[in-house]
């Protein structure tokens, strides 16, 4: 059940992409493919208590995602201070700009590849 | 490469050792070098050092625990990291080294009633690991980011210092040619070349007893086929989260996993008008003006970590994430009152672990996170970005009062990468779970030797503390079991 939970096809992944989508609107499509691969692949690699924790809270998300439509649930989770529901969006958010940054270090704020950065890196 | 042990169903030792870290592979080398048939069993893979970019996703994918996304559960809940590889948390760790401090020995004496824990002897056991890991300050000019720490308590007047590093440098004093002395560089090796075996990617999952003796070990290899191992006596060196959970999936429970203490710290993001990103390795300086409550220092700070530290507050701060050549990540640590919990569950692979902070934790993290941008505007810093929702950031003095009145632990990024006590040592059985040198209560050949024992967080870097506890009780096996 976990797996598919939290596979890029299931709700875990929608989320993800569309939370992306809406917080960095210029990082090309394959770069927020890869973004939301990477976000799964962590989801599904969590110790086990946590990853059942998150299975269920990801399960209530498809539910809501069904009945009020993919934008509306991201953009609630996108910023309730909600305890443990709240943690869903800082997860998938910490996990994809570590990686995005990481992979590509001169990706603008809005996710636009090939930006110049301040200055060049140091000694 | 080290020669691994051959994958087999069935295995015999005298001496099993569980984990081959800062704990494991001290442990093994000496049993080794006095003659103990050991073999060593290690749920990660062995990664050669200069494989992978330290604190790189590469490296969380390959020598962390679920690729570095572990967390104490609690409000606000606490990330913590663990190495699962070869050498355990010393591959991954930043290599600081810092002896506890007496006053540390005399509360952990005094309060557990450890007995033959002299401050002498401790004190030669870390001169003698000092030796073993070219413990030393780095010889040449440390990074950017470290100066930056130095210089603005300089500027408050403010007590500092260079934490040493166990390190070697081959180039003299080009201090970015540094090669760490992790266990899979010493202990390790000593211990295979003594004759221990190492057995990599094996999971143990639990003990078997005979009344309060254990004599097999049940493991799965790589592929999940079942292993076992017939030992006389067994060393658990698991960590602080993986030691309790296979004794109490073993059946041992009592104050195991009861008392877990960790180092919070919280973070922030500095910016400097000039570039001082080093993106592979972190500052030496540290911080003591109100220690042991209270360290400041430096992270891990490459881009993706940058990213990291401005996303509770993205919306505000992410303009600055393309300057992250211009951009440190600093900690404030805490001794925390607060205590947690590690459950193995029924079921489920790997435990439950929670983590209460007290009211005083709440307020120094928040203390730290102040002081701590002060220190960062006195080092020049242009901004500085604290990592909690709502921040503000912080351009000057008159931004800290602000900064205080919003800042709440509960939405702050907390995290540790300090694991200990979940199996305090002591001869008082309603305070410890294990004796003075590491056997675990109710049981006459089950040991514990890693930083589980220690009774609580030391208030500095403990891999230290953990490798004098474990020559000082592996000598003591030695001589009772001679």
């Amino acid at each position: 059940m976990s797996t598919r939970l939290l596979s890029i096809e299931g709700p875990f992944g929608v989320f993800a992409e569309r939370l992306l989508a809406l917080e960095l609107p210029d990082l090309p499509d394959d770069r927020r493919a890869d973004a939301v691969e990477f976000t799964s692949r962590r989801a599904n690699e969590v110790p086990s208590p946590l990853k059942l924790g998150i299975s269920v809270l990801t399960a209530a998300v498809g539910l809501a995602q069904r009945v009020l439509g993919n934008d509306a649930v991201t953009s609630f989770l996108q910023d309730t201070s909600l305890p443990f529901v709240g943690e869903l969006a800082r997860m998938v958010r910490s996990l994809a700009f570590a990686f995005i940054w990481e992979s590509w270090p001169n990706t603008s704020p809005t996710g636009a590849p090939d930006t110049v950065v301040s200055s060049g890196d140091a000694a | 490469m080290i020669r691994l042990a051959e994958a087999r169903s069935h295995h015999d030792c005298q001496v099993l050792v569980i984990g081959s870290g800062a704990g494991g592979a001290t442990t093994a080398a000496l049993l080794a070098e006095a003659g103990i048939d050991v073999l060593i069993v290690e749920e990660g893979a062995w990664v050669e050092q200069d494989s992978v970019v330290p604190f790189s996703l590469d490296q969380m994918d390959r020598q962390y625990r679920s690729g570095g996304v572990t967390v104490a559960l609690g409000r606000p809940s606490i990330a913590y990291t663990e190495g699962r590889c070869a050498g355990g948390g010393t591959e991954i760790n930043s290599g600081l080294y810092r002896r506890p401090s007496e006053a540390t020995l005399h509360r952990w004496r005094t309060n557990y009633a450890i007995h033959d824990f002299g401050d002498e002897e401790f004190f030669q056991a870390c001169d003698e690991v000092e030796q073993a890991l070219s413990v030393q300050t780095v010889p040449g000019r440390q990074t950017p980011a470290s100066e930056r720490l130095r210089d603005g308590a300089d500027q408050l007047g403010w007590q500092h210092d260079e934490i040493p590093r166990w390190m070697t440098y081959p180039e003299g004093d080009d201090a970015s040619t540094g090669q760490r002395q992790s266990m899979t560089r010493t202990y390790l090796p000593r211990a295979v070349e003594a004759g221990a075996r190492l057995l990599c990617e094996h999971r143990v999952d639990r003990l078997v007893f005979d009344r309060n003796r254990a004599f097999r070990a049940e493991l799965e290899d790589a592929d999940h086929s079942p292993v076992t191992i017939d030992f006389e006596h067994v060393i658990v060196c698991a960590g602080a989260i993986h030691t309790p959970a296979l004794l109490q999936r073993s059946g041992l429970r009592g104050l195991i996993g009861r008392a877990l203490a960790v180092h919070p710290t919280v973070k922030l993001a500095a910016r400097f008008d000039e570039a001082i990103n080093v993106v592979d390795d972190v500052p030496v300086h540290q911080v003591k003006e109100f220690a042991p409550e209270l360290s400041f220092g430096g992270s891990a700070s490459h881009p993706g970590l940058v990213a990291l530290a401005l996303t509770d507050n993205w919306t505000e701060m992410r303009d600055a994430v393309t300057a992250w050549p211009e951009i440190a990540v600093y900690y404030a640590a805490i001794t925390s009152q607060g205590r947690g919990r590690v459950t193995s569950i029924p079921g489920l692979q790997d435990p439950l672990v929670t983590y209460r902070l007290t009211r005083r934790d709440r307020d120094l993290l928040g203390q730290g996170l102040a002081r701590l941008a002060l220190v960062m505007l006195e080092a020049g810093a242009r901004q500085v970005f604290p990592s909690f929702k709502g921040a503000p950031i912080v351009e000057s003095r008159s931004d800290l009062a602000e900064l205080t009145g919003r800042f709440s632990a509960n939405t702050a990024s907390v995290m540790t990468v300090h694991l200990c006590s979940t199996v305090p040592m002591g001869s008082d059985p309603s305070l410890a779970a294990a004796d003075s040198h590491g056997r675990v209560f109710g049981t006459d050949n089950v040991f514990v030797n890693d930083a589980s024992l220690l009774p609580d967080a030391p208030g500095v870097n403990p891999q230290a503390s953990v490798m004098a506890v474990a020559l000082r009780n592996v000598r003591r096996f030695l001589q009772e079991n001679s």
